[in-house]
């Protein structure tokens, strides 16, 4: 019997996939842990990497993609050869701090014990984290708040929760997916508004402080594609949108605008920024027109 | 979203509102959700409510929750235009013109809910939503069922206090339980109070009532404390109040017995006055509780003085708790969950309803092993609500309706 499984994703990531994999604590959980890790077709030699690991490491399983197939598709893979009782992730340029998964496992031990086997369906514990830019001396620490409305919070952007802060038990994970895989970006929120939708909702272990890090860098984060991903989720989740008022729907839709012109500028891709702003203008009209008719 | 997965076809239930609201058909339609939902079927529950939120009886996870309402769209709100009900009885244009105002957002609410989720089969709960989820659904080919959770003749116009009095919305719901796929209704004498149309295609499914998790109540006489016990809404249909004056004919007669109302509702103020103008000692009316399940073992009868019931929820709730009932012949509801003299009394009203249930009691309350006698059949007879067997029957029709709508 598997406890934990730790899925991790990884495409080119020799440089920094051992330090993740070596962050993963196994000894803090009582019973067997399973590193999942799949390589999405890398040609940097991240397999080898990890096969090597493997001698060092017995809890690690490689799988491999035979070709690139993205982030969704490996995710869903991930999810579907997952053995462990509870599951949580972990991407690739990332670390777990010692203690987050013995914090989240004793928490989810708790709900159990309080509210029995069915208090476990429909939870994600998550923690706080530390956000580290490249370039930065020292991360900052990130407190996202436990949300009353997980819907609201997750359309209006005020939760900044990540795939990987999550565990739950598998099956939680498998009710609300398979992820989209015609998001290329932004697979969390799709697969957390999924969650939401179907009565998810998100608790924060005890500990205050952060219990692990994310590293951030701007490169290759291609604005459009970013765009079209929130586009996608606005065409898919409308219903959710405006279900808070059209107001709040359009306020919160101008926010993917926001978002991807400012990925635009961190590239310093004029053209996809202007693009976008013209777009918004649009929006913005269409908004006002509606409401001159609508409201008068 | 889901088609036809792994062979259950996905079911939407809908309703106009969840979040925050405690009535009995809401209560039942997520037992319905949550018993489909763990015998595999995708679920999908549709709302179309003035504000967002859980709701107030809990959904399994997995269940996916759609809320077709725009709020804020505009500034105005259907119900204002429910002041117009007097215009809408006399002319037949205004009464269009109003309906289509007040219920277009819905139906095209739930329309555009029906195409996000493109469930199997949808069902629509209540008068407040089933015509309009007909409606929604033109075209789409998805099959409605329309399910009825009250007396038919008063949920179709008869009750003027029952939903919008405006024809147009009194002729929707009609017509959706003649073209819904299937219909369902609480209690097999409540068919006869539709139409042939409809009547054909209309199923019996009852509430689903839990078996007790307590022992049965000691219906013995005991030295003190011998409670007459009656439970629901003080409302007018419930009539407490015929009981209250039955009860002054038996307080004194009956010094170890005591009469206890469990309820709330807006006539709570006039019949404390009541009790006080009978000059009563042992009557006490209290708010409902959540533990009604030791209210029901405490007790040795249960008084039903309702003049009609939708279904009789505390009827086979005390039942089931091996409780005696004792209601009125005449009251639909009533009359088809206790049988005469087997596990309850059923009073013949007659010229006197308030003598004739006084008399009734009072021979109950002197004879013993007639209590124990009608007590030990309640559980029996309500073994046919339990959960599992209403599921089955949801379960027969919803993949029924299935089967028919993908081979036509």
């Amino acid at each position: 019997m598997t406890r934990l499984t730790v899925c991790i994703p990884a495409y080119n990531a020799a440089e920094e996939i051992e330090r993740a994999i070596r962050s993963i604590h196994v000894d803090e959980v009582d019973g067997d842990v399973e590193i999942l890790v799949c390589d999405d077709g890398s040609d940097d030699g991240t397999a080898s990497i990890v096969e090597r690991l493997t001698a060092d490491i017995p809890s690690i399983r490689l799988l491999r993609n035979r070709s690139n197939r993205g982030r969704p598709v490996t995710r869903n893979r991930l999810l579907s050869e997952a053995r462990g009782d509870f599951l949580t992730w972990l991407d690739a340029d990332d670390e777990k701090y010692p203690g987050m998964l013995r914090a989240q496992l004793e928490h989810l031990q708790r709900i159990e014990d309080e509210r029995g086997e069915y208090g476990l369906e429909g939870l994600l514990v998550y923690t706080n984290y530390d956000w580290w830019w490249t370039g930065w001396e020292r991360p900052r620490a990130m407190t996202p708040e436990q949300p009353d409305d997980p819907m609201m919070s997750l359309l209006d952007a005020s939760f900044g929760g990540y795939l990987w802060l999550m565990m739950g038990t598998r099956q939680t994970f498998l009710d609300a997916g398979p992820f989209d895989e015609r998001l290329p970006r932004l697979q969390d929120l799709g697969f957390f508004i999924r969650f939401a939708e179907l009565g998810g909702r998100f608790e924060r272990v005890d500990d205050e402080s952060p219990l692990c890090v994310y590293h951030k860098d701007d490169r290759g984060r291609d604005a459009m594609s970013v765009w079209r991903a929130f586009t996608r989720l606005w065409k898919t989740y409308r219903h959710h949108y405006t279900s808070y008022g059209m107001f709040n729907a359009r306020r919160w839709r101008r926010h993917h605008y926001r978002v991807a012109r400012r990925f635009a500028r961190g590239n310093d891709d004029t053209a996809t920024h202007a693009w976008i702003l013209t777009l918004e203008v649009l929006f913005v009209i269409r908004g006002r027109f509606r409401r001159l008719i609508f409201d008068a | 979203m889901s088609g036809m997965t792994a062979g259950r076809p996905h079911v939407a239930l809908a309703v106009t509102a969840l979040h925050g609201v405690s009535g009995g058909a809401e209560r039942v339609m997520v037992d319905v959700a949550n018993g489909l939902h763990r015998r595999g079927f995708p679920v999908s529950v549709f709302t179309y409510q003035t504000h967002n939120g859980p709701s107030f009886y809990p959904l399994d996870y997995g269940i996916a929750r759609l809320d077709g309402r725009r709020k804020h769209s505009s500034g105005r709100s259907g119900s204002s235009l429910g002041g117009l009900t007097s215009l809408t009885r006399r002319n037949r244009l205004a009464a269009t013109g109003v309906w289509i105002a007040q219920y277009a957002p819905k139906i095209l609410a739930f329309r555009r809910l029906l195409r996000t989720a493109r469930p199997d089969v949808a069902i629509g709960f209540l008068p407040s939503s089933f015509p309009y989820l007909e409606l929604a659904a033109t075209g789409l080919s998805i099959p409605v069922v329309s399910s009825l959770h009250n007396v038919p003749l008063r949920d179709l116009g008869g009750d003027p206090d029952r939903w919008d009095q405006n024809p147009v919305d009194i002729w929707a719901r009609r017509r959706a339980l003649r073209r819904s796929a299937a219909n369902t209704v609480l209690l097999e004498s409540f068919l006869d109070q539709l139409e042939p149309a409809a009547r054909s295609r209309t199923h019996v499914v009852p509430n689903p009532i839990a078996p007790a998790t307590l022992p049965p109540a000691d219906v013995t006489t005991g030295p003190i404390d011998n409670t007459l016990l009656s439970v629901g809404r003080l409302s007018p249909a419930k009539d407490h109040a015929t009981l209250l004056r039955a009860w002054a004919r038996l307080e004194r007669q009956h010094p170890t017995w005591s009469l206890r109302i469990v309820g709330d509702g807006l006539l709570y103020h006039e019949l404390i006055e009541l009790v006080a103008e009978l000059g009563l000692e042992r009557a006490s009316i209290e708010s409902s509780r959540p533990d009604i399940e030791t209210v029901y073992s405490q007790a040795k009868i249960l008084a039903m003085p309702s003049r009609y019931e939708g279904f009789g929820l505390v009827t086979a709730e005390a039942m089931a708790h091996g409780l005696p009932v004792v209601g009125f012949a005449d009251c639909d509801g009533t009359n088809e969950i206790v049988v005469d003299d087997v596990n309850g009394v059923l009073v013949d009203s007659g010229a006197d309803r308030i003598a004739a249930l006084a008399d009734e009691l009072s021979a109950l309350m002197t004879d013993q092993s007639r209590r124990q006698r009608l007590a030990s059949a309640g559980p029996g007879s309500v073994r046919s609500f339990h959960p599992d067997q209403v599921i089955d029957l949801w379960d027969e029709i919803i993949v029924d309706v299935a089967r028919s709508a993908t081979s036509s």
